[in-house]
């Protein structure tokens, strides 16, 4: 198991989960039937969270769909005074009474744009949205890849990586991701919340291992 | 179908005839993961395997196991080297399979990546596969953090456990696995995936009566490589440091005929030296010596749960055992109160865990105490207000005769009724202490708190 490969599985990881939780395309269905045999290329089962992905993408595989249109709308998007799930990091970690929904997406969109990230100009109201900041992880580790193939380093990818997990993607994602197991109503969803969660914890221990690596290569 | 997976290097001879289980030999199945998928027969719904765990490349073989879609902490592993003799495998794979059924699933924080070896730089540049254990989780709902215990926080060795606002917070990164958490709590609210007293207890089980000999039990730390003695079975734990007196009594009630415990051969426990289990099999002996082995009915689970020790040494029944059996670190104590000094405050009953110290309320302030629900955490001594004043003490250790007693009053306390409203004002002794404290000076005060409660002070 290379690092660069590593990190070619990780990228892979936070795409499809970032497709998860964006609303269903033909895209994900197609993406979640291939990805357990594009991500054992890369030693996808040497992880623990290995069982998960395949279940949640097996589970999304052999649903239609309008399935997972209905029910990503009925988690995420309709609902008596609110919705069942919020999919916005400000949601979990804000206090409205407070003013803070405002920071915290600011922090956000401070921190992405440190790493050179910015969302296209149609979409400046998703920059706290769970597939948003899954995707930035997986365009870092598309970086960390470039850097392990071009110079033998990481570069400053892996850094980047951290902060953005331990400031907000990893403060707030296991919380949500039990929410969406108690609401989800369709096995999909419920698996895609426990790749989520497992995903993530595995992260929690997993990055400060590869940034220490990175620093011992320096 | 339960399949068996063998290491076939060394393995001399066809594989075993096992009730129930087919048994497959593989070739370098303690060295690559790719041959357990291809080994495993399509309608395997069961899986054990048997390796060597002195060169068992453990990530690679869980990685294996996730490729033909198991997880690896339902899977029974059986240690080649710690089995005596062919004969002896049937045992260990029925015991290792009681264990591994037991096994309930494990949230995601409950996944341990245990830290790799690897250090050079050709190893950064190309990872094994990171090998996982089950860490533990603390259950909020039966935690007794919000009426002040903080054991678990206390006894953890790597600082991995803080209380904070009437809850225990855990941090699995500084989390090192050990498992004295788990013994530890005093009211079971430690969840642990891969070591819960279900699972223990129903390995033991089954490895004491599945043996046509007499078997003892051997519990090893995960680090250590014990080589097998005929007659013990070795029954691995996150770390013999978390073993407790009732963890061993619990053993020897499942029909074990002997038990002991081997720390990690690693020159000595990385947690910072084996003291507290050569304290406890020290404590052990003086209980075995001063009343005898537990009687065989220890029911499934019981002994290794929260708070054994107490309940178990209950299950003793020898009259001519000694007044009094003084031990060194064990969870079993009995407390005394000086009435002279309380003031009936309360405090230890509000924080007793198990409820040993309970205290009541009818024509004044009773506290009362049940020996045998203690397990000598000196939390009621910590929080004393009157400590310096010898108002509590607790000693470790326990007096059979005293226990069959059962719970008994160590406080009584009348409360002055409230000259308005008839509520009770505060314990006498309190309002004396009070009293004291504040001298000729608060005498005018004291005579108003003293006939009055709380709520009409003001009128």
């Amino acid at each position: 198991m290379s690092l660069e490969g590593t990190a070619r599985l990780r990228q892979g990881v936070y795409r499809l989960l970032a497709l998860g939780f964006s609303y269903p395309s033909p895209r994900l269905v197609e993406t979640a039937a291939g990805a357990p045999a594009a991500l054992d290329a890369y030693g996808l089962f040497d992880f623990s969270f290995s069982l998960d992905v395949v279940e949640a993408s097996a589970e999304v595989a052999r649903s239609s769909l309008e399935e997972l249109e209905v029910a990503y709308i009925a988690l995420f998007e309709a609902g008596l005074g609110g919705t069942a799930c919020s999919l916005f990091e400000s949601d979990h970690l804000a206090d409205p009474r407070l003013g803070q929904v405002a920071e915290v997406r600011s922090a956000v969109r401070r921190t992405l744009l440190r790493f050179g990230l910015t969302l296209e100009g149609t979409l400046p109201d998703m920059v706290d949205h769970l597939s948003t900041e899954l995707d930035a992880m997986a365009l870092l580790c598309s970086r960390e890849v470039t850097d392990w193939a071009t110079s033998g380093r990481p570069g400053r990818s892996l850094s980047h990586q951290r902060e953005l997990f331990e400031d907000h993607l990893g403060r707030w994602a296991p919380s949500l991701a039990r929410q969406v197991r108690g609401a989800a109503r369709h096995p999909a969803y419920t698996a895609l919340a426990a790749a989520l969660a497992a995903f993530v914890e595995h992260e929690r221990q997993w990055l400060p291992r590869l940034v220490e690596t990175a620093e011992a290569l320096r | 179908m339960t399949t068996l997976l063998i290491c076939a290097d060394g393995w001399e001879g066809p594989p075993p005839d096992l009730d129930g289980v087919d048994p497959v030999l593989v070739d370098e199945l303690c060295v690559g993961s790719r041959s357990v998928e291809a080994a495993i027969p399509e309608a395997t719904d069961e899986l054990a395997v048997a390796v060597h765990r002195r060169r068992v490349n453990m990530g690679a073989l869980q990685a294996g196991m996730r490729r033909a879609g198991f997880d690896p902490f339902a899977v029974a592993v059986v240690d080649l080297d710690a089995v005596g003799t062919p004969s002896e495998l049937p045992v260990a794979v029925a015991a290792g399979l009681a264990r591994a059924r037991a096994f309930r699933g494990a949230a995601p924080e409950q996944i341990k990546l245990l830290p790799s070896d690897r250090r050079t730089r050709r190893g950064f540049l190309s990872l094994g596969a990171p090998t996982y254990t089950g860490a533990p989780r603390i259950v909020p709902e039966v935690c007794a953090a919000d009426r002040g215990c903080d054991l678990c926080v206390t006894e953890c060795p790597a600082g991995a456990l803080s209380w904070s606002d009437g809850r225990v917070v855990y941090d699995p990164t500084s989390c090192v696995v050990c498992g004295i958490c788990l013994t530890t709590c005093p009211v079971g609210a430690v969840d642990h995936p891969t070591a819960s007293p279900a699972a223990i207890s129903r390995e033991i089980a089954t490895a004491v009566t599945a043996s046509e000999t007499t078997t003892a039990i051997r519990f090893r730390c995960r680090e250590a490589v014990v080589p097998a003695e005929p007659g013990w079975y070795q029954v691995e734990v996150p770390c013999t440091q978390m073993l407790t007196v009732g963890w061993f009594l619990a053993a020897r009630a499942l029909g074990a005929a002997d038990v002991d415990a081997v720390p990690c051969s690693r020159g000595g426990c990385t947690l910072g030296g084996d003291e507290r289990l050569a304290g406890t099999l020290a404590d052990l002996d003086t209980v075995v010596t001063a009343v005898g082995s537990p009687v065989a009915d220890v029911e499934a689970d019981d002994g290794f749960a929260a708070a054994a020790t107490t309940r178990l040494i209950e299950r003793f029944a020898d009259p001519a055992a000694p007044v009094w059996v003084e031990l060194s670190v064990s969870d079993v104590g009995s407390v005394t109160i000086d009435p002279d000094a309380c003031t009936a405050c309360e405090a230890c009953a509000t924080v007793c865990p198990t409820s040993a110290l309970l205290s009541t309320s009818d024509d004044g302030v009773r506290i009362t105490f049940d020996p045998r629900m203690c397990v000598a955490c000196g939390l009621c001594v910590r929080v004393c207000p009157e400590v310096d004043e010898g108002a509590i003490a607790l000693r470790r250790g326990f007096d059979l005769a005293d226990r069959r007693r059962g719970r008994r009053t160590l406080r009584h306390d009348p409360t002055p009724r409230c000259e308005l409203c008839g509520a009770p004002v505060a314990p006498a002794s309190m309002l004396a202490r009070i009293s004291e404290l504040l001298g000729p000076e608060g005498s005018a005060t004291m005579a108003l708190v003293g006939r009055r409660c709380i709520d009409c002070r003001g009128r």
